[in-house]
């Protein structure tokens, strides 16, 4: 007989992992330093050019944040980036979901039409700006809250990301809701977009982050005081007050922190809306 | 309550806005109940003594300057109190019937008109 070989499981070897983590942490704090720096002077005060500069926060309050309250109409700008953007992320579910699923059928000039579509993403926005501007003119929507919102209503990244979710839909289901009567949008509405949170919960992120820091273009085309956005609010602060360091950081605090809310709230949907279909099987 | 309607209320989706809304209506309700404009306080002289008749002068603090607003005498105890302040950063000065002046004292509210009792008195420094 043959003497069997007993195969001997080797044990596992365990690789330390605290110096990777301790890597990862030290890499997270300097890149968390800036933020830190900008809410500790919003906190204090201090004059950012002291050497030597102070790590921990000297006498902080929240007086900065009232001051930027009431020296500015901040409510009325924070209105106005709120209704600018709750008008792009609606546009953009709805605009790029239906250009998603008009991509995910196979009609002639669809690959022509992907190839323009990827093109397009490579034209900066600055050299489409005077078009842009006379177009929202003859539309009569300059000074408006559409006429801010115009350009960002459908984004172009968000399409191939419902489009990838979509991909991953069985056709079958698509057919069956087909055959028990529901129309094109419906099948949208009620099949391809519930099963699609990750692609939805993405272009609500994406869509909210661009639109809330857009500058330039409502630069452009706000004439109103009381039609200016966020940023356009901060850069007009600026303006005024160059010395007052503490209410000028107060003041991108309470731009930064409504972006910030809505990425924690939808990070875990949008990561996987971002990776899905990065993996097969 | 039904599942559905459980599930959304327990959501992340829900509760944070609604913790906002929460803490906002609670912020509005005190200040609706604290912005009476009363500014109270003491005048003293370099001793310790309460200053009968000092003028306390209040300026408001717009974005780049301030102006004066009002004007108020204290009392025997060296009392003053301002009833009609609209403003969320006022600067205190007092100015006794001697001449002598108290330092420019800057008071930060946390919201126009909010009631507030200074915690240390204005100093008069000799002439």
């Amino acid at each position: 007989m043959s003497s069997d070989k007993r195969i001997t499981s080797r044990p596992v070897r365990h690789h330390a992992r605290w110096p990777v983590h301790a890597g990862l942490l030290a890499i997270s704090v300097l890149m968390l330093i800036p933020f830190y720096w900008v809410l500790k002077t919003s906190l204090t005060g201090e004059n950012i050019f002291s050497y030597p500069p102070s790590l921990l926060p000297v006498d902080p309050n929240l007086y900065y944040y009232v001051d930027v309250w009431y020296f500015i109409p901040f409510a009325r700008y924070l209105l106005n980036s709120v209704v600018v953007s709750a008008l792009v992320i609606v546009a953009n579910v709805v605009f790029n979901a239906m250009a998603a699923y008009a991509l995910t059928k196979r009609f002639r000039g669809r690959s022509l039409i992907m190839t323009a579509l990827l093109s397009c993403m490579m034209i900066p926005f600055q050299t489409t700006i005077v078009p842009a501007y006379l177009i929202t003119g003859k539309l009569g929507l300059l000074n408006s809250y559409l006429g801010i919102a115009l350009p960002m209503l459908s984004t172009i990244v968000c399409i191939f990301v419902f489009k990838a979710s979509f991909d991953a839909v069985p056709t079958s289901l698509v057919d069956a809701a087909r055959i028990d009567g529901l129309s094109e949008i419906q099948i949208v509405s009620k099949i391809l977009i519930p099963l699609s949170s990750a692609a939805v919960a993405t272009n609500v992120v994406l869509a909210f982050i661009w639109s809330w820091n857009n500058f330039l273009w409502p630069l452009i085309i706000v004439r109103d005081a009381n039609m200016q956005t966020l940023p356009l609010g901060l850069s007009r602060f600026l303006s005024l007050h160059e010395t007052t360091t503490g209410a000028l950081y107060a003041f991108c605090i309470m731009v930064l922190l409504p972006g910030l809310v809505v990425f924690l709230l939808a990070q875990r949907e949008f990561m996987r809306g971002l990776t899905a279909g990065a993996t097969k099987g | 309550m039904s599942p559905s309607r459980k599930r959304i209320v327990t959501s992340r989706y829900f509760m944070v806005p609604a913790a906002f809304a929460v803490v906002t209506l609670i912020w509005n309700i005190y200040v609706s109940l604290n912005n009476g404009g009363i500014v109270e306080g003491r005048v003293v002289n370099q001793k310790g003594a309460a200053v009968a008749d000092a003028a306390v002068h209040l300026f408001a603090v717009e974005q780049t300057m301030s102006t004066e607003r009002a004007v108020a005498k204290t009392s025997r105890n060296g009392d003053f109190r301002f009833n009609e302040n609209d403003s969320h950063r006022i600067q205190l000065r007092a100015i006794g019937s001697d001449g002598s002046t108290s330092d420019l004292r800057i008071v930060r509210l946390y919201f126009k008109g909010q009631n507030i009792e200074l915690t240390a008195p204005l100093v008069l420094n000799g002439n």
